[in-house]
């Protein structure tokens, strides 16, 4: 018998979202001061590639954006996630959120947390939030070094697809499970399954739930 | 189809077994005293070779460490009142000291000992340098082991574990075989006898009417340097170890009271311990120490070879594997060699190094309630450039410190500002100047100990990449039995080094340097009170044997040592002007003082 899941996209619906792309504060935080301003900059292109991007293809402007990584050692990367996690993510973390993830999970829901940052990073909110699958992208690295690419499946934008292979791997039942995203970017993974809901949503997936009749929670949760 | 070996259970074998350790005080003499008498309750016992210190005796300088080194202290708190008697009945204290023909123990000790021990551990003393005086390198570490072997022939059944360096590989090599090598990292063949002959006659150099004392140790210092440069070796620890190394097996095997059973060791570098007696534990400045006190501050740069392998090992793993050896000489199934780099023999890079020290500043600087502070040493991390004269080292810091401090101290407020009107300015500038010039002096003491420091251990940050060879000691821990590998064979899986680097080493060495600057020495626990019970060997036994020193006519007691190569040195002498008439008189010093 399928279970069914509580999906929860990390950026926008369970923290409040950052004006920078996730990228930004490792770059800020490189070995080499030179290369903290320089790929500073392609980040920020990344950045905007991403807002003059269609949906559904802002992958390659979340590949750029990581690539600037490169030459950076696992270590750092470690280290930097650590401290994001513990001086951003965390206290970033809209209030009740831990209330709709128990309510969730008393309701025999799976919970799956969705980030388009690195793994490293929202691991400690994982457990924070006592999530049972975390989905997030990882770097990957070469004797210690990462290469700058992001191992596949890239998160950024998700696909009704993805959801769909997603559900099969873990035997789960979309039209039973729930989504909750802020962004118009996660118009396509709430689309995909039965119970969607917008948390305090950017104008575009406003405009979405609105036409499509999702329900809304203001930044109140 | 070949038998399995038989299974290797430590407690077992060590079980009854007396031990005698050489290289008390040192970090990992006393590691390994600890481990022993903490892990091992049914050793049998633990005789330890202690020498006089000033008007400390042997006998003393083991109660002040068992009462007052962090190194005790799961001892201390284990057993609490009853330490002493517990440690009257286990440890034997003889005063004596390697660098003396058969250690400077007496008959009466030797005929004691004779029938009691089954493994000598020699433990070289650390040195507090790599390119030590020629004279100490040839006491402390070549005749200090020859006389080690001597002692150890004249004990029917005792076996010797002795440890050597890692650093025999010389400072270029890739490969790090597990074999005793007639050829130096070179390729330039290395004959013990004349590279001893060689030893020995820079150890006669005396200071004569042109030079100073200190310009002679120089002259010395340099001498040997250059013969190790010529051999290939980083420095001349190394080819002090690799000469050593030679004599000990020559010895071993053809000692003329019977062949000794030996094992050779090599380790890596010691540094903090992971878990035993407590994470962090240790008490000297080693190469993460140069690297620590290098990171603090403004410097950006150490000189040094980025893919260098630093071979580090913590303390308490490479006490493991003394046990683990005494274990398998015990059993009589050790091999010659064994080396042991790195936990799991997987070494770090010098690059990963300072990465990891930069990311436990961040971390640590993490905690600091100076935003200020926290923001601007973020800015600067530290990496390895191959230049010597690359910028924002230690040392061309220091110099740029200085000649700021030089410029500032000629600036003259009053020729800056001549106005009459400016005095509130005058006086502004005046202050600034003063902080400023404290600052800089403050920043050129630091540069100045980092500096020394790195200068210390440089030899070992230029050499190339290598790849760690351990398999024996690893097919040995294969052998062991579940208990014991789950116990005493830490040294044998992987190191986590980002937790080891970050939450270990570096806090233990943001504990240590600051005493180790302030007080020249590691700091201590509160002192303890030690109680012997009717068991009082310390009491009594001991004050017997500290008597039998002073009576006895240690110039009687010639050892094979003794005789064999002090005749090679005074030839050497004879044949080397630049030693003069003061080496006859130096050899006659040797002779008087053993």
């Amino acid at each position: 018998m399928s279970r069914k899941a509580a999906f929860f996209r990390v950026e926008g619906a369970l923290t409040r979202p950052s004006p920078l792309p996730a990228a930004t504060f490792y770059v800020l935080n490189q070995r080499e001061v030179s290369h903290r301003f320089t790929r500073l900059g392609g980040v920020l292109a990344s950045a905007g590639l991403s807002l003059l991007a269609p949906l559904g293809e802002r992958q390659e402007a979340t590949r750029l954006a990581w690539s600037n990584l490169r030459g950076m050692s696992e270590d750092r990367l470690a280290v930097l996630s650590e401290e994001l996690c513990e001086r951003q993510l965390i206290p970033s973390l809209r209030p009740n959120v831990r209330a709709l993830i128990e309510q969730c999970r008393q309701e025999g829901f799976v919970i799956v947390l969705i980030s388009e940052q690195l793994e490293f990073a929202v691991s400690p909110l994982k457990d924070l939030l006592q999530a049972d699958v975390l989905v997030a992208n990882t770097m990957e690295t070469h004797e210690g070094v990462a290469t700058g690419r992001l191992v596949e499946p890239v998160i950024s934008q998700l696909s009704g697809q993805w959801a769909k292979a997603f559900a099969a791997a873990h035997d789960l039942d979309l039209a039973a499970s729930r989504a909750y995203g802020s962004t118009g970017g996660d118009a396509l993974l709430l689309s995909a399954v039965g119970e969607p809901c917008a948390i305090a949503p950017d104008w575009r997936l406003r405009t979405i739930a609105r036409d499509q009749n999702w329900p809304t929670l203001e930044d109140a949760a | 189809m070949s038998t399995p070996a038989p299974t290797l259970a430590l407690t077992r074998v060590l079980s009854g077994a007396e031990l005698l350790l050489t290289g008390f005080p040192g970090t990992l003499a006393q590691t390994v005293v600890a481990l022993l008498l903490h892990e091992v309750p049914v050793l049998g016992h633990l005789h330890l070779v202690i020498p006089q210190k000033g008007y400390q005796s042997g006998q003393e300088r083991f109660l002040h460490a068992l009462a007052r080194a962090t190194a005790f202290r799961p001892l201390r708190t284990r057993f609490g009142e009853d330490l002493g008697t517990f440690l009257a009945s286990r440890v034997s204290i003889h005063e004596g000291d390697i660098r003396e023909p058969l250690c400077g123990l007496d008959a009466s000790t030797r005929e004691d000992l004779a029938e009691r021990i089954d493994v000598v551990v020699h433990i070289p003393e650390s040195t507090s340098e790599l390119t030590p005086d020629s004279r100490e390198l040839l006491e402390r570490h070549v005749e200090g082991a020859c006389h080690v072997m001597d002692l150890a022939a004249r004990l029917p059944r005792a076996r010797v574990l002795y440890l050597s360096s890692l650093q025999v590989h010389g400072s270029k090599a890739s490969q790090t075989p597990e074999q005793l090598s007639t050829v130096s990292p070179a390729g330039r063949p290395f004959s013990p006898e004349a590279e001893l002959v060689f030893l020995q006659m820079l150890a006669c150099h005396e200071a004569n009417e042109d030079e100073s004392e200190a310009e002679a140790i120089q002259t010395r210092k340099q001498a040997a340097l250059a013969r190790a440069d010529l051999h290939g070796f980083a420095n001349t620890y190394a080819w002090g170890q690799a000469l050593a190394e030679h004599l000990v097996l020559g010895r071993a095997a053809r000692n003329p009271h019977r062949v000794v059973q030996t094992t050779l060791l090599r380790l890596g570098h010691l540094e903090a311990a992971e878990r035993f007696p407590f994470p962090g534990f240790f008490d000297a400045y080693a190469l993460g120490g140069a690297l620590w006190a290098a990171s603090q501050g403004m410097v950006s740069a150490v000189v040094g070879n980025p893919e260098r392998t630093l071979a580090l090992l913590p303390v308490d793993h490479a006490a493991q594997a003394i046990l683990v050896l005494s274990a398998a000489l015990l059993e009589g199934s050790a091999a010659p060699l064994y080396q042991l780099g790195s936990p799991g023999g997987q070494a770090l890079s010098l690059d990963r190094a300072l990465e990891l020290q930069n990311l436990a500043n961040r971390k640590a600087l993490r905690q600091s309630p100076l935003p200020l502070q926290r923001h601007l040493e973020r800015l600067i991390d530290l990496s390895a450039k191959p230049e010597d004269e690359a910028p924002g080292t230690p040392k061309r810091l220091k110099e740029w410190s200085a000649k700021v401090r030089a410029k500032l101290r000629n600036l003259d407020p009053n020729l800056l500002f001549p106005d009459p009107r400016s005095q509130q300015i005058r006086q502004i500038f005046s202050g600034f100047k003063v902080n400023a010039e404290w600052l800089l002096h403050e920043q050129q003491a630091q540069y100045t100990r980092s500096s020394h420091q790195l200068e210390q251990v440089q030899s070992l940050l230029l050499g190339s990449r290598f790849s760690l060879e351990q398999h024996e000691l690893q097919s040995l821990v294969q052998r062991l039995d579940e208990e014991s590998q789950q116990r005493f064979a830490a040294f044998s899986k992987p190191l986590n080094w980002r937790v080891y680097w970050m939450d270990i080493l570096s806090p233990a060495y943001a504990r240590l340097i600051p005493s180790l600057v302030s007080t020249q020495k590691a700091p201590e626990d509160p002192p303890f009170t030690l109680h012997f019970g009717a068991l009082s060997e310390f009491d009594d036994e001991d004050e017997d044997l500290i008597e039998l020193h002073e009576d006895s006519d240690p110039l009687s007691e010639t050892s094979d040592w003794a005789h064999s190569h002090h005749h090679d040195a005074d030839e050497a002498c004879t044949r080397d002007h630049i030693h003069g008439p003061d080496c006859a008189d130096s050899h006659d010093h040797d002779e008087s003082a053993s």
